[in-house]
Parts: C-alpha cells; structure tokens; sequence
C-alpha cells in the first residue's frame, strides 16, 4: 500500500463514500470480518463511525475515575470504577471487577512475562449497561453520606474546572438540580512539549496603531487568501456548469410522439358547458325519471 | 584528455600516455541494480559492459549504458600507466574469477534473502558494489608497495567499508579523500572526472621531473 | 573395410622429397627489436574475497545539518506515548491578540513539528505497518492552528480594508479635534502632547519614527506638510518670530523641501526657530521643490537622513570598542 493519502487528502471524498457504512463494500466487509477476524482481535462492541464518536464529555457522561454499577448482564450489580474509555467503539472499559474475556492469543502477541495461550482482555460496556454511583448527602440523616446509583444524570451551566484545565459543565441528578455530582479529579499529567505558557499566550502584541497601514504585510496576503478563488469569483465557469447541470436524456420516437400528443390536447380550447347544454342534460334526467315514475 | 576517441578497445599504457589520459582507473555503479563497471578511462561504452560481465544471469543482468543511472563510484590515482593497466587487468580478472571461475564460492559470500537468492530489493542488489570495493582492495593489496603514491577516491566516505578493519591494518599509508559531492549530478560529473584527470597528470608529472633531476644529481 | 597400409590421396605428396632438405639458417639477430605495446598481465595469484559492506561509522553528522529539523530531538521515532496529545490547538480569540511576527514564527514552527510527523507517520505506516492513529491526531490539531492563523490574518486584513474606508469620512473631523487638543494643551505637558503628535502621524499618515519602515508615498508627504505645519503653529503661539514666520507662509507649509526641514526639527522652541531661520534663506536663494518631483526628492532626503543615522551609530559602535579596549588595557 504504497499511497499518499496520510499526506493528502486528494481523493479522501471517493474513498469515504466507498467505505461509508451503507456501501456494498461496507458490507460485505463487515459480514466476513466476523468470520475472519481471530478471537483476540474482535471487538466486543460494534466499531462506530467517525461522526458516531463520542466526543464531547455531555457525550460520555462518565469519565475515567468514575464508579459505576453493571445493570444488567452476568455481572449485574457489580460495582466498577472506569479505567478508560474505548474511543473507537462508544464503550467504556472498567477495571477488574468488570467483565472480561479469555482468548488464545497467538505466540507473536505475546506480552513479556506471558507463560499461557489464554489471556483475559477486559471488555468495553456501553453506556446503557451502566449507571453512575455518587455519594449523596443522607436526606434523613444530615451529615452522613448515602452511596445510590443515580438513576440518569443531565447537565447545568459550565464552570472551568482546573484539574480538566476547560470548561465543564455541572452534572446533576436528573429532576434535582442540588444534587451535583462531582467529576472525578483525572490523575495530573505534565504540560506537553508543544503546550505554550497560559501567560505567553494571553500577551497582547497586536494593537491597532494606523489606518494608512495595512498590519498584514502585502507579500503575504498571496498566501493567506486565493484572489481567484472560485468562491469569490460570483461566476460559473462553462465547465462547472456542465457539471451541476443534468445532461439532456435522449427520447424515444415513441415518447416524442406522446409528448407531442399531449401538447395537441393542452392547447385544444377548454370545453365549457353552457346553458343550453346544461338544460339538454336537465331535461333527459327529467325524461328518465318521469318514465320511471310512470312505470312505477 | 586531448582526444575524445570512442572506446573500442583495451588500451595500453602508452597510448593511454600518448592520448593523454591520467593514470587512473574508474569505477562506476549503476544507481538502479547496485552493479560496477571498471574502465581505464573516465567514461564507458559497450565495450566495458561486454567485458565485465561476461556470465549474465537474472542476478546478474548485463546492463545497458544510460548514463544518468551510472554514478561514478570510486576513482583511483596510480603512480604510472604501467600499474594502472595492471589495475585495470587485475579488477578485470577478478570479475572474471567471481562471475566464471569461482562463482559458487562467490555466491557463497554473499548476502541471501529467505529464499536462497542473493539479496535484493527490487532491481537493487547492494552486494555488487560491497564487492567491487573487497576487489579493489586486493588490487591495491598487490601495489602495497607503492601504496604512498597511490590516491583513491571515493564517492562517499561511507562506501569504502570500515577503516579500522579493512583499510588501516593492510594499507595503512594509501590515501583517500572523497570525490567533490557540490555539483556532481550526472550531467556535472564528466567535468569533476576531468578535473581529477588533470591533477592526476600534473602529479604524474611532477614526479617525473623530481626523478629526473634526482638523476641529474646522482650524475 | 580398408587396409590398413592405404594412405590418403595427399600422403604421396606429403612424404615425397622437396628441393631443399637442409633447414633454412636461422636469420641474424636484429638489433631495433620493438617490444611488445602491451607487457603487463595480470596477477595470478589473485583471490576473491568477502564482499565490503559499507560503514556507517565513517560518516560523521554535524549537530547543525538541516535535517535535524525533521526529527524531535534527534530521535529516530517517537513512541505515541511521548507524543503531546494532550494539548489543544490556539483559538482564534487567543491568536487574534497576537502580532503579524508572532502569528508568523508560530506558523512556521507549526510547520516545523508537522514535517517532524509525516516523516513520523510515514515511516510507522509503511516500515512498520502499526496504527498511526496518534500521530494523525496531534498534526490534525497542529493544522487547526495553521488554518486559524491564515483566518485571524485574513480577518484582520478585512478589517483594516474596511477601517480605512469608513475613516476616510471622518478624517476631518478626527484631525481638527486633534488640533484643537494639541495646540491648547499646555507648556508643562508638551513631551506628552509630542509623544501623541507621533502616534497621530503614524495612525493618520503612516510616518513612522523609524526611518526604515517608511514608505515615500503621496500620504506620507501631505502628511509631513501637516505635521511641519502643526509644528508651527505650536509654537507660533508662543515666540512672534515664528507667528510672522507662519504668516508670511499662509498658514500652511507646502513646498516639501521646506516641510522635511521643519519635521525633523526638534521639538523644541529653539530649534524650530532655527528651522524657520534656515526655511527663511531657502526662500531667499529661490530653492524650492516642485510639487511634481516632491516624491523623488523625499525619498533622497530620507536616504540621506538614514545613512547620517547609520554613520551616528557606527561612529557610537567605534566609540564604544575604543572605549572598552581601554578598559580593558586598564584592566590588564
């Protein structure tokens, strides 16, 4: 697979429509990919498209850290905490009181330290499995703490969180406002190699000092803009035209002669009944009915 | 390099001398299969190609002489004609003993992919120009005498093997240097060959004259 | 079958007698013997020996070659784990508040860190066929800057353009309410009235206090008569022989000449009257610049003004060299 399409995305259209999940190819893909595919390498969970992806933590609802009980399934009621979440297939994956699968795991797999075939993986649940498990103030005892699982959780207004370092939204009970639920604190990681100073960043170094003088040098607005760009164009080229208009359909001599025909009868003048017309009717009605009646 | 003849031949020295080449001899590797030619002057022609492979087999494909995919690979400064054609003949020999006489040992040698063949990626075996450089070095083994006067150059440092193992224990006083890498694309190359032409023969002659006066003072 | 003792047709001839039986002598020994062209043979003894791989050891990389640049660190390839895939991509608010500079050294370090990727990213998909997932992530994010630059640059490009459309109509107005501030303002306050005459000039005019980023254009002439004319009209109020001196003039400054001779005056009552002194005989020798060659002039005069500069500061660098070797010399 010697391509360049990790560099360009010339072509990536074509190539997403052919893959997309309601293409033949899709398909037939997945349909062998069951059959095919080792033990160890199937996911448990169906894989989601790009654009099914959780991103958003409204999206996720739980994060890494959080505890959750299992409500349904063999281990319903098991009380887990969320070690990561599973980006590719939408799941969330718990530690070890959640469920697992053994598999054999071929020789050129093996981790170091491994001494047997059989390997537990844990095995991503998805987000209707599980429920959230808060620590709740005790209505009826104040001052003590009542762990419940929450039986749905919705989100109020947003506060920037620091351990995140964004902002995020408060997560309450759903129909109780008061009771927030805290995210949990994500273990500190170090600054990024390619993260800049909060402080460098927030510097202001521009500011507007003159209305004669441009603050973008002229060399670089070439390569800022396309000054022929056919989006600032305002007109269409023959070409492009050529494209967004459906071609002409050739007609059979058969349905010219039908099109024609009907276009014969549309420009014939409309009939309209006029009074005499109407009396003619009325009175072979009146004619019919009279003769019934005699013969009655 | 007073006359541009078509090479047609083997040439002694002295007409090498008379047509005024330098004591030199060439070698030159082809970019797309990694094989070497040996020839007495700064360029080539059918003749060379003819000579030196002679046993072609689909390893070993006779190549043809475009000469963009030719890249002049090393370049070797003698002290006189005599010994260059000595050269000349020996690497030619050689090629003879590893494609002909002493084939299956040569394979032996070599690098060998999964399958028992001589290595390759694509049309590129690496091992034609590892052991076009083991034979010049047995070349120069045989002038080991007069390795002082003897220059070689080389298209990259890196080509000529490593230094401690190959080149300092046997031959501890030949010189290298590196052929000028500004400029040498296929199309500049003949230029810089002709350069070193020039400079070969001024040395050449150089020690002529030194010999000769040395003579006048011994008389 | 045949005899054995049968001979051939030609037998006869082949045994018969010749003229000669005795064996021709030998001839003499000549004395010019050519020797043979060729002589030399090669070697015998020759043997093919084990093929000599390259050595990369021979080769020696200097800590500055340029395409370090497309490695991290001089690394050969980062894991995804040592990957920064935690930060975010700058938002446009946070890149708006950024200088032209800026925005463009953070461009080309962007570019810098997406080349270091794709070479990356290229060589964990066809050398070693692994998921390159993370890799993608992080220059997807390191795009988004590139593309928000071109944006924040874009918009602000429109923005002057439609800046100094609407600020044609109110230059006017913008200008007399300056006037009016500037020339009322009192003695005590007049380096501060003079740092904003310069922002003013800048902002309206295009003149910057640098000589260098001057452009000689028609805007920049009208506005140095303006300015030379405000100049004096300042201090008009405050000595009578620059007051006649305006008025003799009109009002106005309008020969460029004059107008460059006054500007770069400073900006004190002394020296503009000295300026006026000079403008004064100017007008006596009957030297005046036309209105048709004022660009060509004022740029002459800007050259000139910058290289007196270059020669002040070049002057200064000796002065100081001097001075330091003696210290030096004292030191030692």
């Amino acid at each position: 697979m010697s391509s360049y399409k990790h560099l360009s995305k010339a072509g990536a259209r074509f190539t997403e429509q052919f893959l997309s999940k309601n293409s033949s190819v899709a398909k037939q893909f997945a349909k062998y990919e069951g059959l095919t595919m080792p033990e160890f390498l199937k996911p448990s969970l169906p894989r989601v498209e790009d654009d099914e992806k959780f991103k958003s933590v409204k999206e996720w609802k739980y994060m890494p850290g959080d505890r959750v009980v299992i409500v349904s399934g063999k281990l319903k009621g098991n009380v887990c905490a969320i070690t990561q979440h599973d980006v590719h297939t939408n799941g969330y994956i718990l530690d070890e009181h959640g469920p697992t699968n053994t598999v054999p795991v071929p020789k050129q797999f093996w981790q170091q330290g491994q001494n047997s075939h059989m390997v537990s993986f844990p095995v991503p649940v998805s987000q209707k499995d599980i429920k959230l498990v808060a620590d709740l103030d005790d209505a009826e005892t104040p001052g003590l703490v009542k762990t419940v699982a929450v039986r749905d959780i919705e989100f109020k207004g947003s506060y920037y969180d620091a351990d995140y370092k964004k902002m995020m939204p408060y997560r309450v009970v759903v129909g109780e406002e008061k009771m927030v639920v805290p995210w949990p604190k994500p273990e500190a990681k170090p600054d990024g190699a390619l993260a800049t100073h909060s402080e460098i960043a927030r510097q202001q170094t521009f500011w507007v000092e003159s209305a004669v003088k441009n603050p973008v040098p002229q060399a670089a607005l070439l390569t800022l803009r396309n000054p022929k760009s056919k989006y600032r164009r305002g007109t269409l080229t023959a070409k492009e035209i050529s494209r967004l208009v459906a071609p002409k359909m050739p007609l059979t001599e058969e349905k010219k002669k039908y099109i024609q025909q009907r276009k014969d009868i549309a420009a014939l003048p409309k009939r309209k009944l006029t009074d005499e017309d109407k009396e003619l009717i009325g009175d072979k009605v009146y004619q019919h009915f009279k003769k019934s009646f005699e013969s009655q | 390099m007073s006359k541009h003849l078509a090479i047609t031949k083997f040439r002694p020295a002295k007409w090498l001398q008379k047509a005024g080449y330098a004591p030199q001899v060439f070698l030159f590797r082809n970019l797309e299969s990694g094989q070497v030619l040996y020839s007495q002057f700064p360029n080539f022609s059918w003749k060379q190609i003819d000579t030196n492979f002679q046993r072609p087999n689909w390893e070993n494909k006779k190549p043809g002489t475009r000469r963009d995919i030719w890249k002049c690979m090393a370049v070797v400064d003698l002290p006189d004609y005599e010994k260059s054609v000595q050269m000349y003949q020996n690497l030619c020999r050689l090629r003879y003993l590893r494609d002909v006489t002493f084939s299956k040992q040569a394979k032996d040698m070599r690098k060998k992919n999964e399958f028992g063949h001589t290595w390759y990626s694509s049309q590129y075996r690496p091992t034609y120009s590892q052991e076009a450089v083991a034979d010049l070095r047995e070349c120069l083994l045989k002038l080991k005498d007069v390795q002082k006067n003897i220059k070689v150059h080389w298209e990259d440092e890196w080509r000529m093997g490593d230094k401690e193992k190959y080149w300092l224990p046997k031959l501890p006083d030949l010189n290298h240097t590196t052929l000028e890498r500004l400029g040498n694309v296929s199309r500049e190359e003949s230029a810089i060959l002709k350069e070193l032409g020039e400079k070969a023969k001024q040395e050449f002659a150089k020690v002529r004259q030194q010999e000769s006066v040395a003579q006048n003072i011994s008389l | 079958m045949f005899p054995a003792n049968r001979g051939l047709h030609t037998s006869a001839k082949a045994l018969a007698r010749t003229r000669f039986t005795k064996p021709k002598p030998k001839p003499p020994k000549r004395e010019n013997v050519r020797l043979p062209t060729q002589r030399t043979h090669h070697n015998n003894d020759l043997k093919i020996t084990a093929p000599i791989p390259p050595a990369a050891a021979n080769l020696s990389c200097p800590d500055d070659h340029p395409l370090w640049q497309f490695f991290s660190e001089k690394k050969f390839l980062r894991t995804p784990e040592e990957l920064d895939s935690l930060s975010r991509s700058w938002t446009i608010p946070e890149l708006r508040r950024k200088s032209f500079n800026d925005l463009h050294s953070l461009w080309y370090t962007c570019l810098k860190e997406r080349n270091v990727l794709a070479r990356e990213n290229h060589l964990v998909l066809f050398n070693f066929q692994a998921q390159t997932e993370a890799y993608e992530n992080v220059s997807e994010n390191i795009r988004t800057t590139m593309w928000r630059i071109r944006h924040v640059l874009s918009e602000r490009d429109w923005a002057f353009r439609i800046a100094s459309e609407n600020f044609a109509k109110e230059k006017e107005a913008f200008i007399s309410s300056f006037e009016k501030d500037f020339l009322e303002a009192p003695i005590n306050e007049d380096e501060e009235m003079f740092e904003s005459l310069q922002r003013f000039q800048y902002a309206v005019y295009g003149i910057s206090e640098y000589i260098d980023e001057n452009k000689v254009d028609r805007a920049f002439v009208d506005g140095l008569k303006a300015v030379a004319t405000l100049k004096l009209r300042k201090f008009a109020l405050r000595n009578e022989n620059i007051k006649t001196f305006l008025e003799e003039s009109n009002d106005a400054i309008v020969d460029a000449g004059e107008s460059f001779l006054l500007y770069t005056s400073e900006n004190t009552e002394s020296a503009v009257l000295e300026a006026t002194n000079a403008v004064r005989e100017l007008r006596e020798s009957g030297s005046s610049v036309s209105r048709y060659d004022e660009l060509e002039t004022v740029q002459e005069y800007m050259n000139k003004l910058a290289e007196a500069q270059m020669a002040k500061v070049s002057e200064a660098e000796i002065q100081l060299k001097e001075e330091t070797a003696k210290n030096d010399a004292n030191l030692l």
